[in-house]
């Protein structure tokens, strides 16, 4: 850990990348000492105002601080990003990996087949029925979106796992012995990580997203709790008299995308020992 | 081992001399099934491995030579079981490998180690030098502790001529043959009986060839190491080996020991691989036999001989006849109808 923090000071892009998902995830955490207002208290007195020195960055269309409702909004996003994101690599990766590894017709014939029938499956349907099963909540936009974006994990586990497993050094591993277990984990895994860090930073960018459209839909997190994303909506609403609310939000997905992406693309130099 | 009626090879065992052999194998075949461009087209086999026949004295070094396609490297692979054999049979030290189950297999490999060709495509990117050399020990539960362990690691660094500071370092930041020092350390490491060394230096400079293969002679002299030496040059294995099974099309065309074979070439195959080592001296008189065309493809080989097509000296019954492996005397065979 001391040689990755020594490796990242090289990269000042990443080093603004982590910065930026630090922060943010600090923001996410003291929301509550952060905010200056209750994120669902409106003030009718305020309605659509611009930036002042009550309401720095303005209020939306209830009157609700911008600020608060930004800071707390980090919250649903940035588990969005998150937690869908493992879920979905949680999902895919050991099912991709362990596919490829073995291959046969159990990969050609049901894996394959069953993630090709899955990429088919558009985002909102899934979303649509899991609300059904579980309510709309910010779990269920979660979950719909690990699942859905499970199948890029397995595709591109298995896809990298199919040229690894025909190495030189994996038929080595197995010539000294080792069990397949052993071989997936110490040196399929490792050689096919840093595609799956890329995959996974730019996942977490477009799960942010997509978390954002399920709650304009209202599949997400509920009204009131803001998220960036159904912020974003409703502020495309008021364009026009109020640009500020859909700005705020907008700015705040890109700042975090940019440094998950940053972030991402210097975690996999760091990890790739060609690099050192 | 399995084996479907079209896979089953036809039975032509040769009687081999047999003074303690380490390894020993029997009729060893390993045909690829070809998928067809339908599901409806005839069912095809590339038969890359038919009834290979080898004894390895202890002690010994072996060669099979071929060029490429001649399946010495599924040989090599089909004997360690690296890739599971269609059928035949390998005895190492008295264990019958086919016969293993997964775990079974697995500490007997700690028995049995391979050298590979390609330094650069052997050794995992991302461990390092003493994590991959330690590997095996810690599989086999070998040496007593870590710190044991890291003291094997480091003699063997040393023995294979790099420095037990090289430890920490990874493979990409070596050279072809440094790297393949580490891949002999990491065969090593378990304290083989036998090593398989698939082309360990046709991947390498002509300079570092040369110190390879006499880390390989030093090695074997020390720790009595049991080879099976794969090139695809004669004059790499002149030296180093004790006998030399010349491969085409899968097949054995001839086996004697070393200087038999080189002196003394039955098969008209021999022949023209020998002539055509070149011969460093000035102005010598070659004569060279030039085969004509190219290998057959191993999923259409010719009928009888697979050779034939390509021989010199063949003759009608060459397309009828599949010639076995003659015994000649003083543990020379050769599988040609026109000699011996």
């Amino acid at each position: 850990m001391d040689r990755l923090l020594v490796k990242m000071r090289g990269k000042p892009l990443g080093a603004l990348g982590l910065l930026i998902v630090i922060l943010l995830v600090l923001v996410a955490i003291f929301a509550p000492l952060l905010a200056p207002y209750n994120p669902t208290d409106p003030d009718f007195m305020a309605m659509l105002q611009g930036p002042s020195d009550q309401y720095i960055l303005g209020t939306d269309e209830l009157g609700r601080d911008m600020l608060s409702r930004l800071i707390w909004g980090a919250r649903a996003s940035l588990q969005a990003g998150l937690i869908a994101v493992i879920l979905a690599a949680g999902i895919g990766v050991p099912i991709g990996l362990i596919s490829g590894y073995f291959r046969g017709p159990l990969d050609e014939y049901v894996v394959m087949r069953l993630t090709d029938a899955m990429m088919a499956f558009p985002v909102i349907v899934l979303a649509l029925a899991l609300t059904a099963i579980m309510g709309p909540s910010l779990s269920t936009a979660m979950v719909a979106i690990g699942i859905v974006y499970a199948p890029i994990f397995i595709r591109l586990a298995r896809a990298q796992t199919l040229s690894v497993r025909e190495t030189e050094y994996v038929e080595a591993a197995r010539a000294l012995g080792n069990r397949h277990i052993g071989i997936m984990i110490k040196h399929v895994l490792p050689n096919i990580a840093s595609p799956l860090i890329i995959q996974m930073s730019v996942s977490m960018a477009t799960a942010i997203l997509v978390e954002s459209a399920l709650s304009f839909l209202g599949l997400g997190v509920q009204p009131p709790t803001p998220s960036w994303g159904s912020m974003l909506r409703i502020g495309t609403n008021y364009m026009q008299e109020a640009p500020w609310i859909a700005f705020w939000p907008g700015l705040a997905i890109f700042v975090a995308v940019l440094g998950i992406n940053l972030f991402g693309d210097a975690l996999r130099d760091v990890l790739d020992p060609r690099d050192r | 081992m399995t084996g479907s009626a079209l896979l089953k090879p036809t039975d032509n065992s040769v009687a081999e001399p047999a003074d303690e052999a380490l390894l020993s194998v029997r009729n060893l075949c390993t045909y690829f099934p070809v998928r067809g461009a339908t599901p409806f087209a005839p069912k095809r086999v590339v038969k890359a491995v038919d009834n290979l026949s080898l004894e390895v004295g202890r002690g010994k070094i072996v060669s099979i030579v071929g060029e490429s396609g001649s399946g010495k490297t599924t040989a090599g692979r089909s004997i360690l079981r690296l890739i599971e054999p269609t059928s035949g049979q390998v005895m190492f030290d008295g264990m019958d490998l086919g016969q293993l189950g997964p775990r079974a297999l697995r500490d007997a490999r700690r028995k049995m180690q391979i050298i590979f060709q390609d330094p650069f495509a052997s050794l995992n990117p991302r461990m390092s030098i003493g994590g991959i050399i330690a590997e095996g020990l810690k599989l086999h539960s070998i040496g007593e502790g870590r710190a044991d362990q890291r003291d094997r690691v480091a003699a063997l660094l040393e023995r294979v001529g790099l420095s037990a500071d090289h430890m920490r370092r990874y493979p990409h930041e070596f050279s072809g043959g440094q790297r393949q020092r580490v891949g002999i350390a990491r065969a090593l490491a378990v304290e083989p009986d036998f090593i398989l060394a698939d082309e360990p230096v046709s991947a390498l400079d002509v300079s570092i060839q040369a110190q390879v293969l006499n880390l390989l002679q030093d090695l074997r002299e020390d720790l009595g190491l049991t080879m099976v030496f794969i090139a695809h040059d004669l004059s790499v294995v002149e030296y180093l080996s004790d006998r030399v099974a010349v491969m085409y099309l899968g097949r054995i065309m001839e086996i004697a020991d070393a200087r038999d074979l080189y002196a003394n070439p039955q098969h008209p195959y021999t022949e023209a691989l020998l002539s055509a080592a070149p011969i460093p001296e000035p102005g010598a008189a070659r004569n060279r036999i030039m085969l004509k065309g190219e290998t057959p493809s191993p999923i259409d080989p010719p009928s009888g001989c697979v050779f034939r097509t390509r021989c010199p000296i063949a003759g009608p019954e060459c397309a009828t006849t599949t010639p076995d492996l003659k015994p000649l005397g003083k543990g020379h065979s050769v599988a040609c109808l026109k000699r011996g």
